[in-house]
């Protein structure tokens, strides 16, 4: 008896995780902690970053089984029974049909078939897949990214820049550091797909990063995801250094003239027309462009104000939560703990200060353009951390001169900066898929 | 041979840069019909100040201290609290601030004499006061 007890004992050990699981899976749990505690106790990016951490942690679990595809068996099917019942031989008429899709009419609904080397099978799902697989979908079909930017949109205010449309300028030329960064990332030997995924961390906007690495790179989506949130939230300590390196005194000091009031009118109009253009010129950045001006449309237009609350609140925070448990699921020990993601690591950091540089420089063109009318600190606002990046113009601008108010002048290339990285993010997968 | 520059770079540099200029040319687009549909809506005359307004650079508005709040007896009502102001600043020429207003008390010598009658006040006196107390 005692021997049975014993060898129930290991049976039962050995189908546990502590029998199976490795150095890389525990140190990646461990990273997982450490994410959570700064995610916690420092406030980097808590929204996304503690999902994404625990994602991460579930995903080093062995065998919990929550992220595998679901079991299924392929039967062979020699005949096969329509909707009213008859049983048919499986003919290469029939085979034809299914493999056009018109099966339902003959087959019936509910059931799943493949075709493989001119013979029809039977797919059953002996067991479904994981918890982690099925939200994996939404990122994987590039759908969490759009819902994203839909409730963006309806919390995005684009009155600054309808105001200000030579914000633009400054939030285009804020992507350069993103051509630049693919440009380096080539030259460390990653392909061309993998470089535009870790390129486009220099937009410091989470959803295009994870819309394009997610179609471009998605075996990268664990690192690039959590280096694009992680300096997004370090925003306020990577900028002002090279914000005051590049303008002197003088400049930081200049006092921008006073918006003009937008009216509803341009308000509504404005996310239309931008959708429209935009889709027109990129149409891979339909689903982010698109959803992004749905959201600013509801809310501008004042009608709605049911669904402008819905996409605001209930719908981000529900996809927020989906969205940081998959992209967390990537982030596996034998894809994560390479040199590679150390040099993502890197290459993102670049990305994000080159952005920054460009964005700070182009303003200082324009202000030497326009006579010393605009200060060339909200350049560095051409990044699309909204709004921290607009904050930080701010809390810079006043230490120079306390009644400075830079915060709404700033807004304005942020916002741009959305539009261009999605303008962007199209133009990649345009090219490159 | 993979020219990352000519087939990525350079591209998609020149696709922000088209579609910089056409969200620049909406925003425009959009300013001018815009100014168009409030044109015909309320005049050529009223849309001449409001496009200086928006296009003149902005000055500083002087910010004017709030005259502090007149202290009222509690049984007046707002109403004729600033019925009272109004009257007095059409009386008195000279810069002034009303301060507080209180109802008078009444004497011994009023209380014992008997009540007189109301005098209906002169047309043109009636007149005179609704003109001073209009914005009221």
């Amino acid at each position: 008896m005692f021997a049975q007890i014993a060898y129930t004992f290991s049976a039962l050990f050995n189908s546990s995780g502590f029998a199976v699981v490795t150095g890389p899976n525990l140190i990646m749990i461990l990273l997982s902690a450490v994410l959570i505690y700064l995610g916690i106790a420092k406030g980097v990016e808590p929204l996304l970053m503690l999902p994404i951490a625990f994602g991460m942690l579930l995903a080093n679990l062995p065998l919990s089984g929550i992220l595998g595809p679901p079991v299924q068996e392929m039967v062979l099917l020699e005949y096969i029974r329509d909707a009213s019942g008859h049983y048919l031989p499986v003919t290469p008429e029939i085979i034809e049909a299914v493999r056009n899709g018109g099966y339902t009419y003959i087959l019936g609904l509910g059931q799943s078939f493949a075709i493989e080397g001119g013979q029809l099978f039977q797919v059953i799902t002996q067991q479904p897949g994981g918890l982690l697989f099925y939200f994996y979908l939404g990122v994987g079909l590039v759908v969490f990214p759009p819902l994203i930017f839909l409730g963006i949109g309806a919390m995005i205010d684009f009155g600054p820049l309808i105001a200000f449309p030579s914000s633009f300028i400054i939030g285009a030329a804020a992507q350069l550091g993103i051509f630049a960064t693919f440009l380096g990332a080539l030259w460390l030997g990653f392909s061309p797909q993998e470089s535009s995924a870790i390129a486009i961390i220099g937009s410091a906007d989470g959803p295009t990063t994870i819309f394009v690495t997610a179609t471009l790179a998605p075996h990268l989506l664990g690192s690039v995801a959590i280096a694009a949130y992680t300096y997004m939230a370090l925003v306020p300590i990577i900028q002002p250094p090279f914000m005051k390196a590049l303008t002197n005194d003088k400049e930081r000091r200049v006092v921008m003239k006073q918006l003009r009031p937008v009216s509803k009118t341009e308000r509504c109009v404005f996310p239309v027309l931008s959708a429209l253009g935009v889709a027109l010129l990129v149409p891979p950045a339909t689903p982010l462009l698109g959803m992004l001006m749905l959201g600013n449309l509801i809310k501008e237009s004042g009608v709605c104000e049911r669904l402008s609350q819905t996409a605001q609140n209930e719908m981000i925070n529900i996809v927020t939560i989906f969205l940081g448990l998959a992209v967390g699921s990537t982030a596996r020990a034998e894809n994560f703990l390479t040199a590679q993601t150390l040099m993502i690591i890197a290459l993102g950091l670049a990305a994000f200060i080159l952005s920054t540089i460009t964005g700070v420089l182009i303003a200082k063109v324009m202000c030497f353009a326009t006579g010393g009318k605009i200060n060339p600190l909200i350049g560095s606002a051409g990044v699309s951390a909204m709004p921290m990046a607009a904050r930080v113009c701010q809390q810079v601008g006043a230490k120079y001169d306390p009644n400075n108010f830079l915060l709404m002048h700033a807004m304005g290339p942020t916002v741009s900066a959305t539009i261009g990285s999605a303008v962007v993010a199209g133009a990649m997968i345009a090219i490159l898929s | 041979m993979y020219n990352p520059i000519g087939s990525m770079v350079v591209p998609s540099m020149l696709v922000v840069l088209v579609a910089l200029a056409i969200m620049v040319g909406l925003i425009y687009l959009m300013r001018y019909i815009v100014a168009q549909i409030n044109r015909g809506k309320n005049g050529t005359g009223q849309s001449a100040p409001a496009k200086s307004q928006a296009t003149a650079p902005a000055t500083a508005i002087p910010v004017q201290a709030q005259p502090a709040p007149v202290a009222a007896s509690a049984s007046l009502a707002g109403e004729t609290v600033a019925a009272i102001c109004a009257a007095v600043s059409c009386v008195i020429d000279a810069p002034h601030t009303v301060t507080s207003i209180a109802p008078v008390a009444q004497t011994a010598s009023a209380v014992a004499a008997p009540a007189q009658p109301v005098r209906q006040r002169p047309v043109w006196g009636f007149a005179g006061m609704q003109q001073n107390t209009r914005p009221f």
